[in-house]
Parts: structure tokens; C-alpha cells; sequence
């Protein structure tokens, strides 16, 4: 393996490439594209959510194409598949990075990922002060809920998704989001 | 902060130290001292596991104190507080770090625990090839299994926890794990 110089945040942003990468701890990694199904399922999840936003005025929803920079110190950009940002958080938004860390991410399981893999993703997402993680998996019909101070949560298809105190209101039976 | 050059699973194993400690990347990282109730929890679990494996023949099952060389490539040597290795994996006991990761893996969470911590290190147990990882939560009384190509599941007063393929046979009703 050949030593490189980890990238910069503002290297990262200047540079063009194909596709979508995302930036852990100054190593470029690709996105793989999702599965129609799970693309499917993060398209309705982001829907819902915008819909409850929009007519609450609660804060920005944003689709996966976009970037946040999780850490003030770690040259970490990362992508969630759906993330919320409270209005009060929201920062003047300019065409770079959103320079901070969302309030809910969302990570929809495609047949490519690993569970490992998401697993260190939800992780980094509250060490960087996320305050709700949804992990749904489309095949297993399921969504486990991760908060810095509770323990996990499985449920199941029949179960109803809340967003807790970061999305006051808004609730989901799961059965409207998985095809 | 100082730079330092990062410390060699080697040396790590060589120098003598108070306290417990883990080796993450070649960085020194202590543990703090379990709590009562999650110290009695680990030992209960490893009292289970151990009268099982006896009569089985299946494997080893380790305390806290034992240090797992994680991957082989990365300067990382970390104790879960439960684990269970089968013995195709390993003949015989080493006086050294076992120097492959454990079959299963057991975190208890102690009030010192931050989650988002403890979730990165499940991620990095099942990214290192863990089979099986329960994080138990003694406060609300969950237990969450990870593998690595399955749902997350988290278990509550009522459910069964099982052994699955990694410990054929085993099974406890989650309740009976805590106090």
C-alpha cells in the first residue's frame, strides 16, 4: 500500500470525480449506487419527512447528494440517504459542504452494503452528535433506532416510526414506506 | 497536541502498566472500571456461556482481561467484556494476546459507557469478523445482537436470546440476565 497524504475537506470540494464519494478521515471512499428498492424506500422516508417540515416549518430535509462535515477537527464529510436539520441549526446554505453534523441521519440498506460498514457509519454519526440514526433495511422490512442515550431499537413492519424530540409530531407506519 | 509515533501490538504487550487498557491503531486507550451492576452481569453471562462450552466441547470462553489482536494488518488489541472463541479456531490457549478476534463478542454497558463508544467498537468487532455481538444494556434491560449479515435485533423482557451458529444449543431468556 502506498502512503498517501490524507486529503483536505477544501481538496475534496475543489476536485471533480465521478460518482459519489464521501471523506473519512481524509480518505475518499465510493458510494455505490443503490438498489431501486432501497432507493425506492429512502425516497418515500425523505417525502414523509419533507411533507411534515414543510407544513410544520420545523427545519431542512436534504436527499443524499449532499455532504456534511461531521467534526470541526477530522477531515470527515460523510452522505446520509436522508438527514434533517432543525431551523434553529440551519446555517445560511451555500452551494459547499453543509458545515455541520444533521440532527436525524437516515441509512437505507442496499444489497451491496455491509452491515459493518453502516454499523461504523451510525456509530460515527452520534460520536459526531447525531441525535436520532435510522437504519431500515428494505429486505428485512425493519428499522433499528440508535440515540446517544438510549439503547437501540428494532422495529418491525408493523410498528409505527416517531421522530422523538428532534422531529416533534411526526410519526410513520412503517407498512407506507417499504414496497 | 503531540504527535506520537504509534505503539506496536508488541510493545504494548511488553510494557507493564496499572490499570486496563486497549490498544486502538497504536493508541493507547484505558478502560474504565465496570460498574457493580454490569461487572455482575459480564460474569453471570460468562457463567452461562462457560457451563454450556464445558459441556460441548465447543470452545473458550474469556473474562475482560483478555486482549484480542483484532485485525492483522492494524496495531489493535481490545477486551471485550465477554468472549467466546470455538476451538477449531484455537488449539490452545496462548500466554500471550489471542491473537485472533473472538467468535462472539459481549459488551455490558456501564454508566461510564457513552454509547456512541460503545457502538463504534461493536462496528469494529463485527468489521474484524466477529460472528456475534451482544451489547446489553442493564439499564433498560435490552439486549442488541449485530452479525454480521443479518438484521440488527434488539431483545427485551420476553425474548429469547440465542446462541445462533455460533453457539449451537445456547439460548437464555433475556429477563433472567439481569438483576
Amino acid at each position: 500500500m502506498v502512503a498517501t497524504r490524507p486529503m483536505t475537506i477544501k481538496e475534496f470540494e475543489a476536485e471533480a470525480r465521478e460518482g459519489s464519494w464521501e471523506l473519512i478521515d481524509g480518505e475518499p471512499v465510493a458510494l455505490n449506487p443503490s438498489g431501486g428498492d432501497s432507493g425506492w424506500v429512502a425516497g418515500e422516508i425523505f417525502a414523509h419527512l419533507r411533507e411534515h417540515v414543510r407544513t410544520s416549518s420545523l427545519g431542512g430535509v436534504f436527499t443524499t447528494d449532499v455532504g456534511f462535515i461531521l467534526f470541526d477537527d477530522r477531515a470527515v464529510v460523510r452522505s446520509p440517504d436522508v438527514a434533517f436539520v432543525r431551523r434553529e441549526r440551519l446555517p445560511e446554505l451555500t452551494d459547499g459542504f453543509v458545515p455541520m453534523a444533521p440532527d436525524l441521519a437516515v441509512e437505507v440498506l442496499s444489497p451491496s452494503d455491509r452491515i459493518p460498514d453502516a454499523m461504523s457509519k451510525v456509530a460515527m454519526y452520534l460520536q459526531a452528535g447525531v441525535r436520532l440514526v435510522w437504519l431500515v433495511d428494505p429486505l428485512q422490512r425493519s428499522v433499528n433506532v440508535f440515540s446517544p442515550d438510549a439503547s437501540p431499537k428494532t422495529l418491525i413492519e408493523s410498528d409505527v416510526l416517531d421522530g422523538s424530540s428532534v422531529l416533534p409530531g411526526f410519526s410513520i407506519p412503517l407498512v407506507e414506506i417499504f414496497i | 497536541m503531540v504527535a506520537t509515533r504509534p505503539m506496536t501490538i508488541r510493545e504494548f504487550e511488553a510494557e507493564a502498566r496499572d490499570g486496563s487498557w486497549e490498544l486502538i491503531d497504536g493508541e493507547l486507550v484505558a478502560l474504565n472500571p465496570s460498574g457493580g451492576g454490569s461487572s455482575w452481569i459480564a460474569g453471570h453471562i460468562a457463567f452461562l456461556l462457560q457451563a454450556h462450552v464445558r459441556a460441548t466441547n465447543l470452545g473458550w470462553i474469556f473474562p475482560a482481561d483478555a486482549g484480542f489482536i483484532l485485525f492483522e494488518d492494524r496495531a489493535t488489541v481490545r477486551s471485550p467484556d465477554v468472549a467466546f472463541v470455538r476451538r477449531e479456531r484455537l488449539a490452545e490457549l496462548p500466554e500471550s494476546f489471542v491473537p485472533i478476534a473472538p467468535d462472539l463478542a459481549v459488551e455490558v454497558l456501564s454508566p461510564t459507557d457513552r454509547r456512541p463508544d460503545a457502538l463504534a467498537k461493536v462496528a469494529m468487532y463485527l468489521q474484524a469478523g466477529v460472528q456475534l455481538v451482544w451489547l446489553v444494556d442493564p439499564a433498560r434491560r435490552i439486549v442488541t445482537v449485530f452479525r454480521p449479515d443479518a438484521s440488527i435485533m434488539s431483545l427485551e423482557d420476553g425474548d429469547v436470546l440465542d446462541g445462533g451458529d455460533v453457539l449451537p444449543g445456547f439460548s437464555v431468556p433475556v429477563d433472567t440476565l439481569f438483576i
